[in-house]
């Protein structure tokens, strides 16, 4: 038998009908994400996790916890208040209200914070319906990572005899949540709880078949041509020195600290005034902390089969509009410049962008408004259509201008 | 990344998403390992986005991601990750050679996985050898020697077993 029978059968090979996917695009955006920041930790944040490990969790360890209040951002070592675990949770949310985020860090190593900064992008914090996306980050490029997944959505790996995980969730809807859970840690007030990778992050269950988990990766990050860099993310050769006691004391501690069930509510820079079309809902808020103060600046929202089918975004910063030959065009409506733009070819269909090319009310305005719904062959998104396309939602859209003192805790009318 | 590539990025990954599953289920065989497979790579996809769309070809370099990530995970990662309680239900392919299909299948399958990405990326979606080794990650002698070395593997496995004498 020679090759080229082989080679015949390989090139007519078809394949058997494929089963609903399970890819979850949102969570690929929101781990994208976060990986993203991890690697801008980069290898100062090696020195200042290490650090911190080695000198200031002890240190607070024998001093007693502090307690981060929401105004008063990080606290110094030197005037910890007593100690105050929070409460725990009887029971958690199925589903979180997206204007309140559920949880907080109640306690960060000195130099942390919740802010962002040029260094480590620590902004944009994410509210969704079944998860919450805290970071935090330090001058120098640290990041620790707080994921509270609502109940149900994300459940722990079975573990065998001697209470090792032994497999990813068997309900398969909560992919690797716990994908690098390596043993039995320490419980957390109480709570059951699991190392990620050998310690570099904690999972614990905050409330019953309720999950959090704490992280504080930082990843080397050494200077790399695109090819290298792109070779090492996906050939796993990103190295990381073994985990310290230290590092597992640090996200233990933070975890420890974590505050639930809280009440401060979002701000957003502006307000629908007209509703969602009929069966579509607010999906996710992505958001920064300035001073406690929780500024939204963007929103998701559709229905089940296009869950950010509208994206809005009114933000203060203003990012330069990206124009694709083909694509976009320049015009004026409303009284406002636009980058209008258009997708529909072989990847994308009715797709409508706007973005403001110089600020309106103080404020940069984004609009992404999706036609189709993610399934190919789908028929068209009515409630797009009964939005007015991307123009007829800017025309519902308030703006409340840069001053957050003005700004509302609802965007929906 | 800000609201417009974030818009771009899934507006790629909703259209492309069939496409890159498909390719992943060419590499590893099972549906549910196609999807942890293509959960991995669309995350790192969204990571080098500003890199994938200013690429000569965002597909190619997706393709790259999906099948490097394929060649990574079965070392770590996702590879381990078995689904127990799946609700895929596999369906044969229509084909005029249906036993035939099975057996390059399962010999496909069998296959280390260089070899098996290799032989993919020829043959199943017509790549010549420079690209297979821009999407490998290797040289051109190593593609044509995967290559070879996948062919005769197959060969062996389709070829006819002698009888055994009793």
């Amino acid at each position: 038998m020679d090759d080229n029978p082989v080679i015949a059968l390989l090139e007519s090979i078809t394949d058997p009908p494929e089963p609903a996917s399970r890819v979850d695009i949102a969570a690929a955006r929101r781990r994208g994400r976060r990986r993203q920041r991890l690697w801008r930790a980069g290898a100062p944040a090696l020195a200042v996790v290490a650090v911190v490990a080695a000198v200031t969790v002890p240190r607070l360890v024998l001093s007693g916890d502090t307690e981060r209040t929401a105004a008063a951002g990080i606290p110094t070592a030197s005037a910890p208040p007593p100690v105050r675990h929070p409460a725990m949770p009887a029971a958690a949310p199925a589903t979180f209200n997206v204007l309140v985020p559920y949880a907080a860090f109640g306690w960060l190593p000195s130099g942390y914070s919740e802010a962002p900064n040029r260094s480590n992008e620590a902004g944009e914090l994410t509210s969704a319906p079944t998860e919450l996306d805290l970071f935090a980050g330090s001058a120098d490029g640290g990041m620790i990572d707080l994921a509270v997944n609502a109940k149900g959505a994300c459940l722990p790996p079975a573990t065998d005899s001697s209470g090792k995980p032994v497999s990813a969730p068997a309900d398969g809807s909560a992919q690797d949540c716990f994908a690098g859970a390596t043993g039995v840690a320490p419980d957390v007030n109480g709570r059951p709880a699991l190392w990620i990778e050998d310690g570099r992050a904690i999972a614990w269950e905050y409330a019953p078949d309720a999950w959090a988990s704490v992280g504080a990766v930082a990843v080397r990050n050494a200077p790399a041509t695109d090819k290298t860099r792109l070779r090492g993310d996906v050939a796993g050769k990103r190295t990381l020195p073994p985990v310290t006691a230290a590092q597992r004391n640090l996200v233990r501690r933070v975890a420890v600290a974590v505050k639930y069930e809280q009440k401060t509510p979002l701000l957003f820079s502006f307000k629908l005034t007209g509703p969602l079309p009929v069966g579509w809902q607010l999906q996710s808020v992505t958001f920064e902390d300035i001073g406690g103060r929780l500024l939204a600046d963007g929103l998701n929202a559709g229905p089940a089969v296009d869950t950010s089918a509208l994206g809005l975004s009114a933000n203060t910063q203003f990012y330069a509009c990206n124009y694709v030959d083909g694509q976009s065009s320049y015009v004026t409506q409303d009284g406002v410049n636009w980058e209008y733009r258009v997708l529909d070819d072989h990847i994308a269909k009715n797709v409508e962008m706007l973005c403001s090319t110089t600020k309106v009310d103080g404020l940069q305005v984004n609009v992404y408004l999706d036609m189709a719904p993610e399934e190919a062959g789908a028929a068209p998104l009515a409630g797009s259509t009964a939005l007015g396309g991307a123009f007829g939602v800017y025309q519902k859209l308030r703006l409340l201008g840069p001053d957050p003192a003005n700004w509302t805790t609802n965007p929906l009318p | 990344m800000n609201p417009s590539r974030e818009a771009e990025y899934t507006e790629y990954v909703q259209g492309r998403l069939p496409w890159l599953r498909r390719i992943a289920y060419r590499l590893t065989q099972d549906w549910q390992l196609a999807d942890d497979l293509t959960q991995d790579a669309i995350t790192s996809l969204y990571t080098h986005w500003n890199r994938a769309r200013d690429a000569s070809s965002t597909d190619a370099y997706a393709r790259s991601i999906l099948v490097r990530a394929f060649l990574a995970g079965r070392r770590s990662a996702w590879a381990r990750h078995v689904q127990l309680d799946g609700d895929y239900h596999e369906h044969p392919a229509a084909a005029t050679d249906h036993d035939a299909f099975l057996d390059v299948r399962a010999a496909l399958a069998a296959l280390p996985p260089r070899q098996r990405a290799t032989l993919v990326l020829r043959y199943c979606y017509g790549l010549p050898v420079d690209q297979t080794a821009k999407e490998l990650g290797c040289s051109e002698g190593t593609v044509k020697s995967q290559t070879a070395k996948g062919l005769t593997a197959l060969r062996r496995a389709l070829a006819p077993q002698p009888a055994r004498k009793g």
